[in-house]
């Protein structure tokens, strides 16, 4: 056996610091978006791994490890955890996250008090940006991103022999700034729109408990999960910038305009889990999880509309003064799975999802976008109800692998699926599904499979008009030529029939240990095959290569490529009310289609080399991702319709790494990490807040983005 | 000085023998992992030694294969690699219950993955259990999700900020897509709790099912949509007026300011209907408010 000195270099485990800086060279850029990297300039780089363990034979088995990670950046976390092996360990654990969307958004609104948009003293109200002559002047800039702080403590203990509990808390803090648009008018006649910072201030904790038993033959689980969501900032008041235009109350343009959205309000999810294992022989076994839950939501509702003039004509208050959401969930999933022998082995199972909405319904006479009276009348449009969907999904499925020789592989699944919903246009759709597959190895270091997928759906009957029907009052409904509001022949493509047909190959070659050739393709279709108007057809095919080479632990290789090409085939049929529904309906040269084709291709390659009696060792990475959307739009005579540019993003990514070991207790690290990043996007590239004669716009932008990250640092490492 | 050798159970001392630190597999590392702790009465190893896993191998240690021997009695790589079942049911032994509860039958039981085909024992620290380690882990295999996490718009993967365990149990999660929630909007719902409602308007799509309008895995549309808006809108919305008008090109600005289509540009249909989530304002049914 080995002595203590020999094995101490295989059992030690090393503490690290690592101390330095790092450069960025560019703000508001993709790369930065996640990474904590979104602004020029200098950080700290700033880690710590500290470990302190017992050795193997210690009769007290503690490892205590402290690890802090990125702490020069705002996606910093640090976490430490205290494990006794073999009895409990606990933690706790401190992260932060940043999203940045938008750098510079801008916008005319300023925030006079929190919740509270109002415009400059000397805006120049007018009914299109166009004559909006303070527009430009007005404009300052927010940044569009989120900040998420979390903390979290918890633990697991052996109580008993085969006894376990375990709990986790979590508090997470997230603030920003989203881009939405103040929006006045109703949608359909004049809106105008301007886009404002709107604040993210909300905090959602959660709590998890769970009890478990596990021996050889069965284990059990009973577990408890609670979310509770408070957002902090439950509504924002702003003035219309737009002056009123003929359609509109008086009192609904400026300066009287106001308006007022409701934010996401409050809202809580507990849920108590019972789930089991048992093996009943050494060839079948049950497992097994039901869930039950309850989402609530109860925050007062805000008036029909803030503004004060116009609330004058409401003659029908709210129904009620909050909602009173509720929503019993109840989820299943059951199986049974047998493996009566080397060759043969099967699963059963059934799975439910049962969303039970217990929401009352009301009735509520709306006023659009705080710029309408109220039209309280027998027959009026805005008479509404509120729907409270009801889902109910579950699917049975068995599956079976057989092996009719020791290199030959079969496998079968047959699945049957339905879903029942309320105040949809399908209350149920079905769909069966069979999937088939063949693997073959034909040598110890060939393998190939291939796997056929064939599904239909279909239901009951289609009434595209149910939700239409139920959300308006009868009376309204009946002033409604064929009492419908989407095209009937519309057809969702969640509930639509649908054929889906899909073939996939895979090839695994390793000629010996070092190499691994992944190589895989595929097609699939989904034939919405009686669906008239809406979503036709959609499509997916690529094809991949994955490669990796590693002939021993100083030196490794991959590389991977794929192409993807996405398509779906869209149709639809342009429409106006009023006095030009009939005729427009009659008119077969008001139809037009959509033909989407994105392509994606991405290449990488990398490589790890340990080099000078692996004293330095050297990484680099390189990503080449482009993808091109293309939109095809195309019409009947009657309309008029014009090619669209494409979509594009490209981008190149070069990672470079080294780390050099000076002494056993001191390493040099240096990297650098380099992005192009490139995209072009008809709706956002060359347009300005005043693009719009109706919507003042964030100005958001495509990337073009040229970024160096330089990080040089220290690390000390000691045991 | 007087060399102290250590004190393993069992057959180890034997075992190391040849399995030292110039063995092509080297193990010495187990001495450093969980799985050797000697006072941790639930690890096998202080009782067992490497028996626990591998067996007593009483032949292969006469004789090991390599010199014309046995191998041990469950090998968990190389050509005498026990099979799956086996070498499973010997990590099953420790590891069932709690998250590990349903992998019998679950996909990747189903599809005869092995425990080591992931995990590396002999080591202090398994890439499989570490944020890049995994990921690379599981892309190996899933390429397709791979390719999906680099496209222009993705969840913060690459960057660290997430890995697959965020939101898959790898052993068999209780959802669909082996999901470590019942259902995929209580999986979304866990970093986007606002977005659970329920709320007094409703989108009946989004309160189904998240992945009926989004691409969790990436997308090359903004927002990790499945198509580009405003035609992603339309699939499902053909009402009079300007929910049904063809959209193209002639909607895209001239040279004149203002030009263009509200209905094309900025946002497009979310330049007005900024709530598709959800509405809790009483005046907010078409999701404007």
């Amino acid at each position: 056996p080995p002595t203590v000195e020999e094995l101490s270099p295989f059992i030690a485990r090393a503490s690290t610091v690592e101390v330095g800086l790092g450069h960025v060279s560019e703000s508001g850029t993709r790369l930065g978006r996640f990474s904590g990297l979104g602004d020029d300039g200098l950080f700290a780089v700033l880690g710590l791994d500290w470990i302190r363990t017992a050795d193997y034979a210690s009769d007290r088995p503690v490892t205590i490890r402290l690890r802090a990670e990125d702490l020069g950046l705002d996606v910093r976390s640090v976490r430490l955890d205290y494990r006794h092996h073999g009895r409990f360990g606990v933690y706790a654990e401190y992260d932060e996250r940043s999203a940045r969307f938008i750098d510079d958004a801008v916008t005319v609104y300023r925030e006079q008090a929190p919740g509270r948009l109002t415009l400059p003293a000397d805006w120049v109200a007018a009914p299109s940006t166009g004559d909006m002559t303070a527009l430009l002047p007005s404009l300052h800039e927010f940044d569009v991103r989120s900040d998420r702080r979390s903390m979290a403590a918890g633990g697991d203990a052996r109580f008993a022999e085969r006894w376990h509990i375990s709990s986790d808390f979590r508090q997470e803090d997230r603030d920003g700034h989203r881009a939405m648009a103040a929006m006045f008018g109703p949608t359909g006649g004049s809106p105008r729109a301007a886009f404002m910072p709107v604040p993210t201030d909300y905090r959602t904790r959660e709590i998890d408990l769970a009890v478990n038993y596990a021996d050889r033959q069965r284990q059990f689980r009973v577990r408890y999960h609670a979310s509770l969501f408070d957002n902090n900032q439950p509504a924002l008041t702003f003035a219309n910038p737009y002056a009123g235009i003929g359609a509109w109350p008086s009192s609904a343009g400026y300066p009287d305009g106001i308006g007022q959205m409701a934010l996401s309000p409050d809202n809580t999810f507990h849920q108590i889990g019972i789930g089991g294992s048992q093996s009943f022989s050494p060839t079948l076994n049950f497992s097994g999880e039901v869930a039950f839950g309850r989402m609530r939501q109860d925050d007062d509702f805000l008036a029909l509309t803030i503004n004060p003039v116009l609330a004058e004509s409401i003659v029908q208050g709210l129904p009620r003064a909050s909602l009173d959401g509720r929503i019993d969930t109840t989820a299943v999933n059951l199986r049974l799975a047998g493996r009566p022998g080397r060759r043969f082995n099967w699963t059963a199972s059934y799975r439910l999802d049962d969303r039970d909405n217990r929401t009352p319904m009301g009735e509520f006479v709306y006023i659009g976008s705080d710029s309408q009276l109220q039209d309280a009348g027998e027959t009026s449009s805005r008479r509404r109800f509120n729907l409270p969907h009801d889902y109910r999904d579950q699917r049975l499925r068995l599956a079976g692998n057989f092996r009719p020789a020791e290199a030959t592989r079969l496998q079968a699944a047959v699945e049957h699926r339905r879903t029942d919903r309320t105040f949809t246009a399908r209350e149920r759709t079905e769909e069966d599904r069979l999937e088939l597959g063949l693997r073959r190895n034909f040598s110890p270091h060939v393998n190939a499979a291939i796997n056929l997928e064939w599904a239909d759906r279909s239901g009951s009957t289609y009434d595209g008009a149910v939700g239409f029907r139920a959300g308006h009052s009868d009376a309204y409904v009946d002033t409604v030529p064929g009492g419908w509001g989407e095209l009937p022949a519309l057809r969702l493509y969640h509930l639509a029939d649908r054929r889906r047909q899909g073939i996939n190959l895979q090839s695994t070659i390793t000629p010996d240990d070092a190499w691994a050739i992944t190589l895989q393709g595929g097609v699939s279709e989904d034939d919405f095959r009686r669906s008239e108007i809406g979503l036709v057809e959609a499509g997916n095919e690529h094809v991949s290569a994955d490669v990796s080479y590693s002939p021993n632990a100083r030196w490794s290789a991959h590389a991977f490529l794929t192409h993807e090409r996405i398509t779906s085939d869209q149709d639809g049929f342009s429409f106006r009310g009023g006095g030009f529904r009939e005729a427009d309906l009659a008119n077969p040269d008001r139809w037009w289609q959509a033909r989407h084709r994105d392509r994606v291709d991405t290449l990488g390659l990398g490589l790890r080399r340990l080099l000078m009696d692996e004293r330095l060792e050297l990484r680099a990475d390189y990503v080449h991702a482009d993808a091109r959307a293309r939109i095809n739009v195309q019409s009947g005579p009657a309309l008029d319709t014009e090619p669209l540019p494409d979509l594009t993003s490209r981008r190149h990514t070069l990672d470079l790494a080294a780390r050099y070991k000076i002494t056993d207790q001191l390493s040099l690290s240096a990297r650098w990490w380099f992005e192009r990043y490139r995209t072009a996007d008809w709706a956002l590239d060359g347009i300005g807040p005043n693009q719009l004669a109706d919507v003042i716009l964030p100005f958001e932008t495509s990337y073009d983005d040229r970024v160096h990250v330089l990080m040089l640092s220290v690390i000390h490492r000691w045991y | 000085t007087e060399e102290v050798y250590i004190e393993v159970p069992g057959h180890v001392a034997n075992c190391l023998r040849c399995h030292d630190a110039d063995s092509r597999h080297p193990v010495l590392e187990i001495f450093a992992s969980p799985h050797a702790v000697l006072a941790d009465p639930h690890t096998k190893f202080a009782s067992e030694g490497c028996a626990a896993c591998h067996g007593e191998s009483l032949a292969h240690a006469r004789l090991p294969a390599p010199a014309g021997g046995e191998p041990a009695e469950i090998a968990f790589m190389g050509q005498h690699r026990s099979d799956t079942d086996t070498l499973n049911k010997t990590c099953m032994n420790c590891h069932a219950g709690a998250d590990m509860m349903h992998w019998q039958g679950s996909a990747h039981d189903f599809e005869e993955i092995a425990c080591v085909d992931c995990h590396t024992i002999h080591t202090r620290a398994d890439p499989a259990t570490d944020s890049r380690g995994q990921v690379d882990n599981c892309t190996s295999c899933h390429t397709q999700q791979h390719a999906e996490m680099h496209r222009a718009f993705s969840h913060p993967v690459r960057e660290g900020q997430m890995v697959c365990t965020d939101c898959h149990n790898a052993h068999g999660g209780v959802g669909p897509s082996d999901l470590k929630s019942m259902t995929v909007n209580e999986n979304c719902y866990t970093c986007h709790a606002e977005k659970r409602g329920p709320f007094l308007w409703e989108h009946q799509p989004v309160r189904e099912d998240c992945t009926h309008c989004h691409q969790p895995h990436g997308s090359v549309h903004r927002d990790l949509l499945t198509q580009r808006t405003p035609f992603l809108c339309q699939q499902c919305h053909m009402g009079q007026f300007h929910p049904s008008a063809a959209l193209s090109g002639t909607g895209l600005p001239d040279d004149t300011i203002p030009s263009g289509s509200r209905s094309l540009l900025g946002r497009d249909c979310m330049n007005c209907h900024v709530q598709v989530h959800g509405s809790n304002h009483p005046s907010g049914v078409g999701q404007t408010r």
